[in-house]
């Protein structure tokens, strides 16, 4: 049995906030691996075995292209390659690179499915619409130019490839009746399904989209628009990574939410004459009930948005697996197996919370092993526990187990990496355990690394939070 | 007891074996086939498997309930198979028939209405209705003839109800009128000479009427047969029959336990099926199974009418304001039964008006919405029924202000008089909110798909998802709008909602033996023939199927009138084909005659006690320890109350013993549960891990792998304990286990308990408001013990509701005889709602060899009056666990942690004796420092949080606090109790006004300084928490404080950042406008003294939302979230801990809120006037000193940030060797002190932490004095 897939999901490189981007003291992006990025091509070089090669997943957000301008994304994606492929030899994975787009790299996708269209179009065809969806199993038949093209500035990469696929990849093993399924995870999370939720709202009913592709033709289009384009206009762009980052501090959330208010109020006075101190009842003015109502929606917002930090999962994005395996993606095994494998596994990431477990999903036999990768960006300075990352490793018989990297070192603990699996007993865990294990002095470093560029990353945050906070004072008074 | 009506039943013995015709059943269709057939000359005989029940025979009392119930479900009927109420128990569709001498009849509320035509077409009746529409309306006047519907006179007095009724009618826009009914109102003989007194409004038509008044076809269509002839048979049950030669042979059997033998087949030349729509197609069902060729379209075709049923809970519709008090009219809906209520709540005949909304374009969206009322039977069960379900549904507020009081206040005197004697629950089903209720029937138009199938010879409804229809959401949505157009809670049908699956109950079965053009759609013809095979139109000789079961289809209205107009119409075709004459003349009406004494009690046995001297020595045994005196003279005096037939005071006397000597006087109960799943050790695999990473959990992993694998496990059980006094008194509340469980890994057979253990309702002591249900076993496997251990959990949490809770159990089994064995599975067993059913009926009190037995021996009538009152205790703790885990607001208004903590014995601590001191500050106000001598270190001063009360460091609620643990370690405490706290000396009544500047300037410097004056110490540390903590940075920055060497600063420093709800607060400027109500008198409670005001500050309070999971009912613990936001995590709180937290808050004056509004608003720790003078240079200067920042991960109401800007702060002016910060994970704000495992896990950070401050301490000093 060996390691035949290592998956990894968000990496989100060029953005500040990625552990891996590696940037100089002048906050411009650098050349060569970040210590974090380097420390662990090292550690998993290490773990695997001799000649083994495993094909490299980039299962979404491995690019920041919604909030970073391309140009960083670029230099920071060839810090990967350099990591994983060095020129000087010791190439971890595969040439051949599959890529399953995300929510911030929807843009890709769109690049591939336009560029089908056009070649398509130059032939003298005119297909009737374009290819919305890939199919899950296979090898992809779109290739990522822009990620092909990066590669191209490293010589000694000539021939590889980097497969798309969109929105699902995965593999199926008919003898063992198994398969294994990835998702970046967006369509989990109902915010992305937000057009189709609008739908049947408007049709009173609950149905959600029965196949990947109407998902896809429905909010594909909203994805690109609230990622991707909203990433590539420039200043807004930067302003919408701040409002995220800024609705995951509370501290900060309300400091924004108190410059909503006094342009609102500012603007009663101004344009209406209204005098927002006026007294209305208990000495409670208007401009209380402004600030008040701003508190109650922007900072509820806000809030749930960190609420999600005391569970990996909510009970209804649970539900929402449950809905997502069982419809559209049953739907679409069922067309090219002929039948639902008997096990299946399901990898995704998108969360930036990493964990692994069992779900009973109604119409496949067996109990579903899920798996979440997590992530690599800093979402929050107050460091919640269930933060994290993980590599999802795949073997050649379609086991998966999670290599779980790292979680925010909530009071200064670190737990060292390891692997697990989802419940039940493989092969794999066993195995690459013990992998993991005798290498574990490599995957210390990395721990240290990341703890380090964590503790760095956390403290920088906490201070721009105190020092806006503190011009907003300023500026309130 | 008086009657005047004569029974028309003979005994089965005395029938024939031949008649012309056989009548099956005894309602509205077989009433019409006898009565008919009987005219028209023929030698009939009818066959009933009910009794004859006269008018005064109907139950009336809760008592009689359970004998006059019987339910027809899987694995065996549970009841008497003649008892009057018949539940046929499915998976989705329940049916509710009658079984008795007029059949459905009897429990009807006889309303007499007709089907609007359209849907003779939707249904696809056949081409005879269709074709000739008004042909039906001949019959339904003839019908109506015998029926005699008329609608509530008005010469009768107003009903509230219908006054209601119409209200809401008016409200929604709707048609409405006043439905005809079969009901007699006025005092008279009729036409068939029966004498029929009027009705007297009691309201309990549907449990039967007991006087008369109802027309059912026991009072018109049947003894009209009787008068023509007709033989009656009751008890008699048909089974099935069979075609021999040129006639039928019915097949029969005597029914019920007292019921005479009879024949075994009957033979006729003409059989009428008209057994109902379920009984019918079952003896067809089961007569083709034996070889009667029958249509395929046999059993399908099945409507339940669109039944649906809904409620309006304490209605205000009819309020009136005098003052403040707001006053709300009764509806009065619930019947009288056998309880001395006043005439004015007699509430009418059960259906009087109606909704009529049919007039919709689509026929089959129409509906109809009558209001009913329930039988005073199941009067008493109704008030703690919606007692709990107002509880639960929580929506107190959604009425406006002006009625949560009234409302609440009725809620709550049903809750203390529920507590406090439950024997009172009957009186409120026609008082407060319960007198103000209205229910809701509807009849509306369902597709009609289910269908009848025999299953192991018993008649199932086969209906999936009958109730995820359309048709039943519109029901409830319109029902609804009812309700609230009157101002009412709405409950839906309990059965109808998610948990249980939407299931349905109707009491109206239509269909299975449908009317069709011919064989292939339909079982009979359109004059109700059974057509003969599958196909064409040749029809059975002979065989009539002449009920509801011919209906093709809803007819969205009550349907006795249609039912008994199609079989008056094929009645008089058959006797067209048969070249019979019908003779339709009735008789005039007359008087009524005088009533006939009859002579009752003749059962009543006299009743005579001995006991000699012997009684004292008889009773010793059991008295052990008591003075056996006074013991056996109240039983004596009992004993002669009911020897002279004061039947109610021999009842009290008992009631008085019980009391006085519960334990003595207990019997021990037993009950048999049974419960099925599967389990697997295969998805149990998972390294632990916090649960927060966890979206299922081993258990329905284990089900999930168990169902898979087919790996089953089942139990069967009998829970019994020796002593239900006993064991609802001792905290365990254990009974023994005995049973068989079903492992299927293990072995095909099940194995047996060897011993077993069963914890009832345990109160989880590391967790509040969480309760417990504990099956500990250990079973005799093949290959050696096998160790069970299972759990129930009774919490509120997310979606849990009590019924899932209650009826799912979570089961480890491991090799082995502890829980440490090699694992087998794990899993997750539920019991069904028919095993649930079938679960009640096993309780059995028992009272061999105790004192109540043998009281029973002496006075056998007071058996009864002692299950009654242990019973009512067992069912009392039950409902008070689940009403205090699930009980919402009322929970929380009731206080139940104010009474625990009552009872709460503390435990002796490990501190030595305290010393206290009140000490004057600058400005003359007090503060109160209490010294635990621990030791040479320190000395260390403990600040609380803002208004907590310091002795909450010392609290007797946990295994070890942090005071005892820091006393062991050596160090001299000092809890301090700064100016907001109780305990610091001041007026408590009038708490002093002051701002968080004063504790800063005046509180910190005298409690410095007492300590360093008591000590002799140079320098103090100190622990702070919240606003003890930002008051001490306060302090020191601003110069006020010195001599504090180190600090560990908790939760809240300089630059708090809170949640949303805060600023909130802050920003609506919450502070300000709590001085301006003058009900708080300028300060603020966190108890609640009990009175009016408490509870509308408790509701207000209970209003305010908290984090997932934080909901709880400790109205202090409401209090305190929604004034300073989720102050502790809960789930680190023990149960003890919760109850206490009354004790740990002070009364506190309002005006320091003003300066904690403007600095949570500012995010930044200013003075009183808004002014940053505490986080200057010059303050950061001073403030350099080790500081060790301590934070909660999940806190929410101060963020770790908040520790974490002040720290990045400081260190910028002062480096940052000097601080540190430590987050604890998992833990919140408050918790950390008081938490349930804090000394596990948070007091080892605390002590390390107090050593590296010690450590920078020393360094920085030498530093200094180098």
């Amino acid at each position: 049995m060996s390691i035949a897939h290592i998956v990894l999901s968000d990496l989100h490189l060029g953005a500040r906030d990625s552990l891996l981007t590696h940037v100089n003291g002048a906050d411009e992006i650098a050349e060569g691996p970040s210590e974090v990025l380097a420390s662990f091509a090292n550690a998993l070089r290490e773990t695997l075995k001799e000649g083994e090669k495993p094909q490299l997943v980039l299962l979404g957000d491995a690019l920041d292209l919604g909030l970073s301008p391309f140009g960083d994304v670029s230099k920071s994606f060839l810090q990967l390659i350099d990591a994983f492929f060095p020129a000087e030899g010791g190439e971890i994975f595969s040439r051949e690179i599959i890529y399953v787009a995300g929510n911030h790299d929807h843009h890709l996708w769109r690049m591939a499915q336009d560029h089908r269209f056009v070649r398509s179009v130059m032939k003298g065809e005119i297909p009737g619409d374009l290819e919305y969806v890939t199919t899950i199993t296979g090898t992809p038949t779109h290739r990522c130019r822009m990620m092909e093209s990066l590669i191209a500035h490293r010589p000694h990469m000539a021939g590889a490839h980097v497969h798309i696929a969109y929105p699902n990849w995965g593999l199926a093993d008919r003898s063992r009746n198994r398969a294994v399924v990835m998702h970046h995870g967006h369509y989990v999370d109902s915010m992305y399904r937000a057009l189709s939720n609008f739908r049947s709202f408007l049709e009173g009913s609950e149905t959600r989209p029965a196949t990947m592709r109407e998902l896809e033709e429905q909010n594909g289009p909203w994805i690109d628009f609230l990622w991707s384009d909203l990433g590539s206009a420039g200043k807004i762009g930067g302003e919408a990574g701040t409002l995220y980052e800024t609705m995951l501090s509370a501290g900060a959330s309300h400091d924004m939410a108190g410059s909503i208010a006094r342009r609102v109020t500012g603007g009663l006075h101004a344009k209406l004459g209204i005098n927002p101190k006026m007294e209305l009842k208990y000495g409670i003015t208007l401009d209380n009930l402004i600030r008040a109502g701003v508190d109650l929606t922007a900072g509820r917002g806000a809030e749930k948005q960190r609420e999600g930090y005391r569970h990996v999962l909510g009970e209804d994005e649970v539900d929402d697996i449950g809905w997502y395996l069982g419809t559209p993606m049953a739907a679409q095994l069922r067309e090219e197996l002929g039948e639902l494998p008997q096990e299946l596994h399901f990898v995704f990431g998108h969360t930036h919370k990493p964990f692994q477990d069992e779900l009973m999903v109604e119409g496949y036999v067996l109990p579903v092993g899920v798996f979440n990768t997590g992530g690599w960006v800093l979402d929050e300075p107050g460091l919640m526990p269930v933060q994290g990352c993980a590599a999802m490793l795949v073997s050649d018989e379609l086991e998966v187990a999670s290599l779980r990297l790292f979680n925010d070192p909530v009071d200064g603990v670190m737990l060292p990496v390891r692997v697990e699996g989802s419940g039940r007993e493989t092969k794999l865990v066993g195995e690459a355990a013990a992998a993991v294990e005798a290498a574990a002095s490599h995957w210390a470093d990395f721990s240290r690394a990341v703890h380090a560029r964590i503790d760095e990353k956390g403290a920088k945050r906490v201070r721009r939070f105190l020092e806006t906070s503190e011009h907003m004072r300023e500026a309130a008074e | 007891m008086t009657t005047l009506q004569k029974r028309i039943a003979k005994p089965l013995s005395r029938a024939k074996a031949h008649y012309t015709v056989v009548v099956i059943g005894s309602g509205y269709g077989a009433g019409v086939a006898a009565s008919r057939l009987a005219r028209a000359g023929q030698d009939v005989c009818v066959l009933e498997r009910g009794k004859e029940f006269l008018p005064g025979e109907y139950p009336n009392k809760i008592a009689d309930a359970q004998s006059a119930m019987q339910f027809n479900a899987k694995g065996g009927r549970i009841g008497e198979p003649d008892a009057l109420f018949e539940v046929h128990v499915n998976e989705d569709q329940y049916a509710l028939v009658g079984c008795g001498l007029g059949g459905t009849s009897l429990i009807n509320a006889n309303v007499a209405l007709e089907l609007d035509k359209r849907l003779l077409y939707e249904a696809h009746w056949p081409a005879a209705f269709r074709e000739n529409r008004e042909e039906i309306d001949a019959y339904y006047e003839r019908a109506r003839e015998m029926l005699s519907p008329n609608p509530y006179p008005d010469s009768y007095p107003a009903l509230g109800k219908l006054e209601a009724l119409e209200h809401s009618a008016k409200a929604m826009g709707k048609r409405f009128y006043k439905t005809p009914i079969n009901v007699t109102f006025e005092d008279k003989t009729n036409r068939f000479g029966v004498p029929q007194p009027a009705c007297t409004n009691c309201g309990d038509c549907v449990s039967g009427c007991n006087v008369g008044a109802k027309n059912t076809t026991l009072m018109n269509y049947l003894p009209d047969a009787a008068n023509h002839g007709a033989e009656i048979f009751t008890q008699a049950k048909v089974l099935w029959i069979e075609r021999k030669g040129e006639q039928w042979r019915v097949h029969l059997e005597a029914n019920g336990k007292d019921a005479g033998k009879g024949p075994a087949s009957i033979t006729a030349e003409h059989v009428m099926l008209g057994a109902g729509a379920i009984g019918s197609t079952e003896i067809l069902l089961r007569s083709r199974d034996k070889g009667l060729p029958l249509s395929k379209r046999l059993g399908h075709g099945f409507s339940g009418n669109g039944d649906g049923l809904g409620f309006a809970y304490d209605s205000y519709f009819k309020a009136e304001k005098q003052g403040d008090v707001l006053t709300a009219q009764p509806i009065h809906a619930i019947g009288v039964g056998a309880n001395q209520v006043s005439k004015e709540a007699y509430p009418g005949p059960c259906i009087t008006g109606v909704i009529d909304i049919r007039d919709t374009k689509d026929v089959t969206k129409g509906l109809v919405i009558e209001e009913g009322v329930a039988p005073g039977i199941i009067g008493a069960a109704l008030a703690p029924a919606f007692f709990f379900g107002e509880a639960l549904a929580d929506g107190f507020t959604r009425f406006g202000m002006d009625q949560v009081k009234p409302r609440l206040l009725d809620a709550k005197a049903m809750g203390e008089a529920f507590q406090a004697d439950p024997a009172s629950i009957g009186e409120w089903a026609y008082k407060g909110p319960l007198s103000r209720m209205q229910t809701y029937l509807v009849m509306s138009v369902d597709d009609s798909h289910g269908q009848l199938a025999l299953e192991d010879d018993r008649i199932t409804v086969r209906w999936a998802d009958a109730g995820k229809q359309d048709t039943f959401t519109r029901d409830d949505d319109l029902m609804r709008e009812a309700a609230e157009a009157i101002q009412a809670q709405y409950f839906s049908d309990p059965i109808w909602n998610a948990q249980m699956g939407r299931k349905l109950i109707t009491v109206h079965p239509i269909g299975g033996c449908g009317m069709g053009d011919d064989a292939a759609s339909g079982v009979v013809d359109d004059t109700c023939r059974v057509f003969a095979g599958e196909a064409g139109t040749d029809v059975h000789e002979g065989l009539y199927v002449c009920d509801g079961a011919a209906l093709p289809g809803a007819v969205g209205v009550n349907p006795l009138l249609t039912i008994t107009a199609v079989a008056e119409r094929a009645l008089e075709k058959m006797a067209q084909r048969n070249g019979w004459t019908i003779d339709y003349t009735l008789s005039a009406e007359g008087p009524l005659p005088e009533p006939v004494e009859d002579d009752c009690g003749v059962d009543d046995e006299p009743f005579k006690v001995n006991f000699g001297e012997k009684l004292e020595l008889s009773v010793a045994k059991w008295v052990a320890g008591h003075a056996i005196d006074p013991v056996s003279r109240q039983i004596e005096a009992a004993a002669l109350h009911f020897e002279s037939d004061a039947i109610d005071k021999g009842k009290a006397a008992i009631r008085k013993l019980v009391k006085e000597h519960p334990e003595a006087m207990s019997p021990g109960l037993a009950f048999t549960e049974t419960m099925a799943g599967h389990i697997s050790a295969k998805g149990c695999h998972h390294r632990p891990c916090d649960h927060a990473e966890r979206i299922r959990d081993d258990y329905a992993n284990g089900a999930a792998w168990g169902r898979c694998e087919g790996s089953e496990c089942s139990f069967l059980l009998t829970v019994t304990t020796e002593n239900l006094h006993r064991m609802i008194e001792e905290r365990e509340h254990r009974s023994a286990i005995t049973g068989t469980v079903l492992v299927s890994a293990i072995s095909p057979d099940p194995l047996p308990v060897r011993e077993g253990t069963f914890r009832l309702l345990v109160a989880d002591p590391g967790q509040p408001e969480s309760w417990k249900m504990l099956y500990d076993m250990v079973l005799e496997g093949p290959e050696g013990p096998i160790h069970f251990h299972g759990f129930k959990t009774l919490q509120q949490r997310g979606k849990s509701d009590p019924w899932t809770d209650l009826t799912t159990l979570f089961v480890t089994l491991r090799h082995g005889e502890d829980e440490n064995g090699e694992l087998i599975g794990r899993g997750m067993l539920r019991l069904g709602v028919n095993e649930f059913m079938r679960q009640l009926t096993t309780i059995e009190v028992h009272d061999a060899d105790t004192l109540v037995g043998h009281v029973v021996n002496l006075i056998p009538k007071a058996k009864k009056a002692i299950e009654t009152v242990f019973v009512g205790k067992y069912a009392g703790f039950f409902a008070m666990t689940v009403f205090r885990a699930y009980g919402g607001m009322l929970a929380t208004l009731n206080d139940f942690p104010k009474t625990d903590a009552k009872s709460f014995v503390a435990r002796e601590m490990r501190l030595p004796p305290a010393e206290r001191h009140i000490v004057p500050t600058g400005d003359g106000v007090n503060i109160g420092l209490t010294r635990y001598r621990g030791g040479t270190r320190g000395p260390l001063v403990l600040a609380p949080g803002f208004s907590v009360r310091a002795s909450s460091f010392a609290t007797p609620t946990v295994d070890e606090n942090l005071t005892e643990s820091l006393v062991a370690k050596g160090y001299d405490v000092w809890l301090f109790d700064y100016r907001a706290s109780n305990d610091a000396g001041n007026d408590i009544e009038r708490p002093p006004e002051f701002t968080i500047d004063h504790i800063a300037r005046y509180d910190w410097p005298a409690a410095v300084d007492k300590i360093r004056k008591v000590t002799g110490a140079e320098s103090v540390q100190a622990l702070a928490h919240c606003v003890g903590s930002m008051s001490l940075l306060m302090g020191i920055g601003a110069g006020h404080v010195s001599d504090v060497r180190s600090l560990i600063s908790s939760q809240l420093t300089l630059h708090p950042v809170t949640d949303w709800l805060n600023y909130l607060k802050a920003d609506l400027g919450v502070a300000g406008a709590l001085s301006q109500i003058s009900l708080l008198d300028g300060h603020l409670d966190f108890v609640s003294q009990g009175t009016e005001t408490d509870y509308e500050i408790d509701a207000v309070a209970y209003q305010i939302p908290v984090p997932d999971g934080q909901a709880c009912k400790n109205p202090t613990c409401r209090r305190v979230f929604g004034v300073f936001g989720p102050s502790w995590d809960h789930s680190q709180l023990g149960h003890d801990t919760h109850n206490a937290l009354g004790s740990m808050f002070s009364r506190v004056s309002l005006k320091p809120f003003e300066q904690l509004c403007t600095i949570m608003h500012d995010g930044l720790a200013v003075n009183a006037d808004g002014q940053a003078v505490y986080t200057s240079a010059d303050a950061a200067r001073r403030l350099a000193l080790p500081i060790s920042f301590l934070s909660g991960a999940t806190n929410r109401i101060f963020y770790p940030e908040s520790g974490q800007r002040t720290r990045m702060w400081l260190a910028d002016h002062n480096g940052s060797d000097l601080y540190q910060q430590r987050v604890v994970p998992n833990y919140g704000h408050m918790d950390l002190f008081i938490g349930y495992n804090a000394h596990r896990d948070v007091t080892p950070v605390i002590l390390e932490q107090l050593e590296w401050l010690d450590a920078q301490a020393e360094a920085t000093g030498e530093r200094r004095t180098a």
